[in-house]
């Protein structure tokens, strides 16, 4: 579904420091994946290049077959991808439904409610929430566009254990009951050890 | 979500945001309307002096056109003696040329002057043939019994006239008719003297002058003139050549054609000056640009505003007018850089959102639409608070450029007051002037456009430095 072929990337004004190299892997729909790896190792690198927020300077990412530059990233980002960040990323002037709004959906209470959020809290400025109902906001916002891959970098980083193991189980459920392809870059081992898949970055390749 | 509701929340819950950028919208809009107001006060001051004075144009012989057709004229002549379109050229028996023109190589010429006169906006006109001096038959001259009068003609100088209630010395005040009517258009054979030339001779209006040419006294014809008005000076006619043919009081005026027949010239004037007078003094500027549309061959002449006053008016309040610019310009530069330094500083602030909405997929251009209609509603705001705040603002601007420009002009009338010739005049004409700032709807219009270019130029000049960086930049900049 979701290709990395060869992707080699380093950064143009370190050629010597190659943070992927020649790497290729086939994302499937239906699994949860952890990426594992030190700071530094390229995790959130990948996590850019499969969103379509960089491109590689070799190789390409295809997503069903077609290099994803060929239909445009923006596009790609728009039509194939949700994001999920550690610290949220909600629009502050906004409102949950209307931040889950940008992601897509006209009427996404239905969505919110399923994400635990009542309607009074679905009404309130964003940054009235707590941080666990912020990241609910936020995967809402991602589930909106009904994309088949969901990219989260750190998605728990920043949440107690509780909420942080709802939310574990929030994309384990995308992944199984809804079969979406669930790539998660993360640090916990919680959370890698309920991916269906683990893959470890380390020296530009996986391991 | 479309760009449209996105910008309502932001300007409407992001409220210090907001109303900082209307304080600083409103502040450039409040001037760049105080900005055209001015440049539309001054044009109405300059209307208003036009208004107070009259506005005429004149059309004189061109000096160096006429050095440059003597100079032509004279290469047509073979072996030098000989005459060509009014230049003549004869070689004396002591080796020595002499050159002259005569009247038709000098004058005005009648159909360029008819071709002016016809043109949409020009109400009556004059002309003025130039000085003729001539023999007085029947009546005797004023003249300095002190000086020597061995180098003088001897005679009185003629200034023939169409209308000449037109006629710059009557105009100016420097002469005044108490006594009878002035010459017309109709009139044949008639002239106006002077009191002091009435008194001398004991002539009244009704009375025949007598005249013929200076050169022959004895056998020149004579020609009639009946006296049909008497001018009294006030400031006097100012002498064109020294002499006591060609004082103050020995002026006479005449109908157009009586000094070419006196002359000897018959058939043959010599007309100096024409004088074309603008019906309505609004419409100067198009009247005078039509004119100039006029196809005549203008090499020939020197086409000027006819009243001096209104040239320095002119002048003065053109002063108004660059400085009501520089203020438009400096206020839209300096507009442009506040906005652009308070957008830069926002985005860096506003860089999470623009990561966010990168990261859902949104263009970049969609995301500057979207601060430029934040923008730009703000803007509307502003610029109606600024629209109402403009009479006060703007009249306190104008009324402060005009005091600096009235004591301007003053300093420069006090440093030339021996060159100008009508003081009493000069005097009226700034006292009638007056400032009103009339905020009508080109005001409002010109200011929208300006505050509406500032604000794109400057939203999106500080955009730039946010939109150039691939979208992974933006991200990584918003942890």
């Amino acid at each position: 579904m979701l290709e990395i072929k060869d992707v080699t990337y380093y950064y143009k004004s370190q050629k010597d420091k190659v943070i992927l190299n020649h790497i290729s892997y086939s994302f499937e729909k239906g699994k949860m994946y952890a990426v594992l790896g030190a700071s530094g190792s390229g995790k959130t690198t990948l996590l850019s290049l499969l969103a379509g927020l960089d491109v590689p300077v070799e190789g390409e990412i295809c997503m069903d077959g077609e290099n994803i530059i060929g239909k445009g990233l923006n596009a790609h980002r728009k039509e194939n991808i949700s994001l999920v960040f550690q610290n949220y990323n909600l629009i502050d002037y906004l409102t949950p439904v209307e931040n889950v709004r940008l992601g897509g959906k006209e009427d996404p209470m239905g969505l919110l409610k399923a994400m635990g959020l009542d309607e009074t809290q679905s009404r309130r400025n964003v940054m009235q929430l707590s941080g666990g109902q912020q990241q609910r906001v936020a995967i809402a916002r991602a589930l909106a566009g009904n994309a088949p891959v969901l990219l989260a970098d750190e998605p728990t980083g920043n949440l107690d254990e509780d909420t942080a193991n709802e939310i574990i189980a929030v994309f384990a459920e995308l992944a199984h009951k809804q079969n979406k392809c669930v790539i998660v870059v993360t640090h916990s081992k919680e959370l890698a050890r309920q991916a269906d898949v683990i893959l470890t970055l380390g020296k530009g390749s996986f391991h | 979500m479309n760009v449209f509701q996105l910008s309502i929340r932001s300007v409407l819950r992001k409220r210090t945001k907001t109303v900082l950028l209307l304080l600083i919208i409103f502040v450039v809009s409040a001037f760049l309307f105080a900005g055209w107001a001015c440049k539309s006060a001054s044009v109405q001051t300059q209307n208003e002096s036009r208004q107070a004075v009259g506005v005429s144009f004149r059309l004189e012989e061109n000096e160096a056109n006429r050095h440059e057709r003597m100079r032509e004229l004279a290469g047509q002549i073979e072996d030098g003696n000989g005459t060509a379109g009014g230049y003549h050229s004869q070689q004396l028996p002591s080796g020595e040329w002499m050159t002259w023109t005569d009247n038709s190589f000098e004058t005005l010429l009648m159909e360029d002057i008819l071709k002016i006169a016809e043109v949409d906006g020009i109400g009556e006109y004059n002309i003025t043939t130039a000085n003729t001096v001539v023999n007085p038959v029947n009546f005797e001259r004023i003249e300095d019994k002190d000086v020597d009068q061995s180098r003088d003609q001897l005679g009185v100088s003629l200034r023939g006239t169409l209308r000449m209630e037109l006629d710059f010395d009557i105009q100016r005040g420097n002469i005044v008719v108490k006594e009878g009517r002035m010459v017309t258009p109709e009139d044949k054979n008639v002239c106006v003297i002077s009191r002091e030339l009435a008194d001398l001779n004991g002539l009244k209006v009704g009375d025949t002058l007598e005249l013929n040419h200076w050169k022959d006294r004895e056998n020149s014809p004579v020609y009639k003139a009946e006296v049909i008005g008497i001018y009294t000076s006030v400031n006097g006619i100012t002498p064109i050549m020294y002499g006591d043919s060609y004082r103050s009081e020995n002026i006479i005026f005449t109908d157009l054609s009586f000094p070419e027949k006196v002359e000897g010239n018959e058939g043959s004037p010599l007309y100096q000056y024409a004088t074309f007078v603008v019906e309505d003094v609004d419409e100067y500027e198009a009247v005078r640009k039509k004119i100039r549309e006029v196809d005549i061959g203008w090499e020939r002449y020197d086409f000027l505003d006819n009243t001096g006053m209104s040239d320095t008016m002119t002048e003065n309040f053109g002063g108004l007018d660059k400085m009501s610019s520089l203020i438009l310009i400096l206020v839209c530069t300096s507009g442009v850089v506040i906005i652009c330094l308070v957008f830069l500083f926002w985005l860096k602030g506003r860089v999470h959102e623009i990561g966010v909405y990168i990261s859902l997929g949104r263009r970049k251009s969609s995301i500057v639409t979207q601060m430029l209609l934040e923008s730009l509603l703000v803007g509307c705001v502003a610029f109606l608070l600024a629209a109402f705040a403009s009479p006060v603002v703007s009249g306190g601007v104008v009324g402060y450029l005009v005091d600096y420009q009235t004591r301007i002009q003053a300093e420069e009338e006090q440093i030339n007051g021996d060159m100008v010739l009508n003081g009493s005049v000069e005097k009226d004409q700034t006292e009638i002037v007056g400032v009103t700032v009339d905020i009508g709807g080109d005001v409002v219009f010109l200011s929208g456009i300006s505050v509406l270019g500032v604000i794109t130029i400057a939203v999106t000049f500080s955009c730039i430095s946010v939109m150039v960086q691939r979208p992974r930049e933006i991200l990584s900049s918003m942890s």
